[in-house]
């Protein structure tokens, strides 16, 4: 280094660095996914199992209305919140000893919480939409349950947006909580809740007036109702992220 | 590129964990030298793993700089790529990837740090024994120091902090750490600060000493002027006695009527004369010695160095 | 090894001197690397390296570069002569004064010398 020019010293620690951010975030963002679908191969085993049981019971007691999946279609939600929580308490601390910083765990976290919003929204939605199909193949009907998350007719790609947005929304949250109680403390963590849980509520809240009967915000369709309100909690949960680890001590 | 060995310098330094508390860390000044094998000593409290923390960009101070880099340009660590690539601390807990095989630990850092050397990582894997299959958390503190060994080795890192992360290792095992050490410190040369309470085991592995006591520096310098900084003298106890004179005495030791006395400070030409002429053995302090005498151990004498 | 109580290097350099003047080592014979020595011993390697420089400034060593470090031509009768010349003053004298200490007759001291001699391979016996 200090034999080369200056100008060349500085394009190659530029070069370095970039390099050493783009090995340190991937490494974050594959390890986060691959751990999430490790264990979640788990959680859809059981899930599928749940999900045929609660199909199988009602038909074989003589219903013809079926309530479809409705009692657990947020499941995966669930799990993905625990799953950021779970996985950044192991993570944050293993990623600066390994020389990552701060910013390039966020960056991991964040890329992450789209591939496994993706996937798993993807993933959730066609288990459900095959649930469907299986229920009305069988000659029963299928009661919309909530609006948007049905998968049937015109909600089908509505349900698909939910289901990506609520999967990357709850991730991200988890991650938030796990962040806030790892810098705060168990008791501080928890009184924190109503801040930290609030993303995950904005979303919610906003499937919830979009899938509901009442009258839609200012006339906006269902479609716009979700993207919104998915993409406002997602982001909340992603700032707030940052906020809490940017200058976090490693204890 | 080969990374050139960092150095640090820590300038005014303090940091407190709460406000009330004492400061782990007290308007503290000290330099690293890049390239050495350096000891961080200092009773438990004294500040060792608050510093190491700082180095590795880990905390930030509340007051003064710490700077980190290679020799002519030290930056700030903190949230800084370019130094945390180059600085691998390894702390007695391990700080591993609990919940999943200790070998995901070792292929994440692989995965992150660029100077990683997977060859070395099996060699001491194998040397250590260690079941890379298990997680961490179920491993024997043995073990799970072993797996910090070999972080911090395979890292390469130009700043390897070990933070008593060999303490829980069997004898056995702890002088397979200093060979290895030793060896690829001579191949890769890079700046090692090694911290541990088995001073008397690992000081002739330093080229420089530093001696913390409740946040400030007591002591920096050069192993060899640390062992210089003291005299034993050993012989009949009159003798010992005329040539010790009223010199401040560290430590001493009656077998028969054979005395040992550990001075501070070395002996003139006359003095020195004057002990062979005695008859007397005259001999460096050990590094051990010195320490528990500054930090105030156990049997130590008066201490006269509060004007140091 | 090198537990003594001076500095380690001045240890180390005291060994190779011994070495060199037992024969163990021959003028041209290659001497340990400063790795090999400071992984055989367990001590820094820089101790080792300042243990050599100093061999060095005395002409007992010589680096080659990019092969090694060698016993210097001529230093094993560099190092008897220098032994011969700080025997007196440095061995003998202070024997002899702890001898006076200890009121031993200087009689008794040569008949000492004369036996010690004999049993001595390579003793002159007159």
């Amino acid at each position: 280094m200090t034999t080369t020019t200056p100008d060349r010293t500085a394009t190659a620690r530029a070069t370095f660095v970039a390099a050493a951010e783009r090995r340190a975030t991937s490494a974050v963002t594959w390890n986060l996914v691959g751990a999430t679908w490790w264990i979640g191969a788990w959680f859809w085993a059981i899930y599928v199992a749940v999900l045929a049981l609660q199909a199988a019971v009602p038909l074989l007691g003589g219903d013809t209305e079926l309530r479809s999946a409705a009692g657990s279609f947020t499941a995966p939600w669930i799990f993905l919140f625990v799953m950021g929580i779970v996985l950044l308490a192991q993570m944050s601390r293993l990623h600066l000893v390994a020389g990552g910083t701060r910013r390039t765990l966020v960056h991991g976290e964040w890329r992450a919480a789209a591939i496994i919003a993706v996937t798993f929204g993807a993933a959730g939605w066609l288990l459900l939409a095959l649930v469907d199909l299986v229920v009305r193949a069988l000659g029963h009907d299928v009661r919309p349950v909530d609006g948007i998350l049905v998968t049937s007719g015109s909600g089908t790609w509505l349900a698909l947006l939910a289901h990506v947005l609520a999967s990357g929304v709850l991730f991200t949250t988890g991650v938030l909580v796990g962040h806030v109680y790892r810098r705060l403390g168990g008791w501080r963590g928890t009184l924190a809740l109503p801040l930290t849980l609030l993303p995950a509520a904005v979303a919610l809240a906003a499937f919830e007036v979009a899938g509901g009967d009442g009258p839609l915000v200012l006339g906006a369709p269902a479609w716009l109702v979700v993207l919104i309100g998915g993409a406002i909690g997602w982001l909340l949960a992603a700032w707030g992220t940052w906020l809490v680890v940017r200058d976090a001590p490693v204890e | 590129m080969t990374p050139q060995p960092f150095g640090a310098r820590l300038e005014g330094v303090t940091l407190r964990y709460r406000r009330d508390d004492a400061p782990a860390l007290d308007n503290l000044d000290l330099t690293i030298r890049p390239g050495v094998i350096t000891g961080l000593l200092g009773r438990n409290g004294a500040g060792k793993s608050t510093l190491a923390a700082l180095l590795a960009g880990w905390r930030r101070p509340i007051a003064g700089r710490v700077l980190v880099g290679p020799a002519g340009a030290l930056e700030d660590p903190f949230e800084n790529t370019w130094t945390a690539t180059g600085t691998q601390l390894v702390r007695e807990s391990g700080d591993h990837w609990e919940g999943t095989a200790a070998r995901d630990t070792l292929a994440f850092h692989a995965e992150v740090r660029p100077s990683w050397d997977a060859d070395l990582a099996e060699h001491l894997v194998g040397l250590f024994g260690l079941d890379v299959g298990t997680h961490p958390e179920r491993l024997s503190r043995g073990q799970r120091s072993a797996l910090g060994i070999v972080v911090g080795l395979a890292s390469r890192a130009p700043l390897t902090i070990l933070d008593e992360s060999y303490l829980g290792l069997d004898a056995a095992h702890r002088y397979a750490f200093y060979d290895v050490l030793l060896a690829d410190y001579a191949e890769h040369p890079r700046t090692i600060v090694l911290s541990s309470h088995l001073i008397g085991e690992v000081e002739r592995l330093f080229e420089d000493v530093v001696i913390l006591d409740r946040g400030r520096v007591l002591l920096a310098e050069s192993a060899d002027d640390v062992r210089g900084r003291g005299v034993t003298l050993t012989g009949p106890a009159a003798d010992v006695a005329r040539v010790a004179g009223d010199r401040p005495v560290l430590a001493r030791q009656q077998l028969g009527s054979t005395t040992q006395v550990t001075l501070d400070g070395a002996l003139s030409a006359d003095e020195h004369a004057a002990a062979r002429a005695a008859g007397l053995d005259v001999g460096g302090v050990s590094v051990q010695d010195l320490f528990v005498h500054l930090t105030g151990g156990a049997g130590a004498a008066p201490a006269t160095e509060e004007e140091r | 090894m090198f537990d003594g109580p001076e500095p380690i290097y001045v240890q180390i350099a005291a060994w190779v001197r011994t070495q060199i003047l037992a024969g163990d080592l021959a003028d041209g014979d290659q001497v340990m690397s400063t790795t090999q020595l400071s992984t055989t011993f367990r001590l820094n390697p820089a101790t080792a390296a300042k243990a050599y420089a100093g061999l060095v400034d005395e002409g007992l060593l010589v680096k080659r570069r990019g092969i090694g470090m060698f016993v210097a031509d001529g230093a094993r009768d560099a190092l008897l002569a220098e032994h011969r010349r700080t025997f007196y003053t440095d061995v003998l004298d202070p024997a002899l004064d702890r001898a006076a200490l200890l009121g031993i007759p200087v009689d008794e001291l040569v008949d000492h010398i004369r036996g010690h001699a004999r049993t001595t391979p390579g003793g002159d016996p007159r």
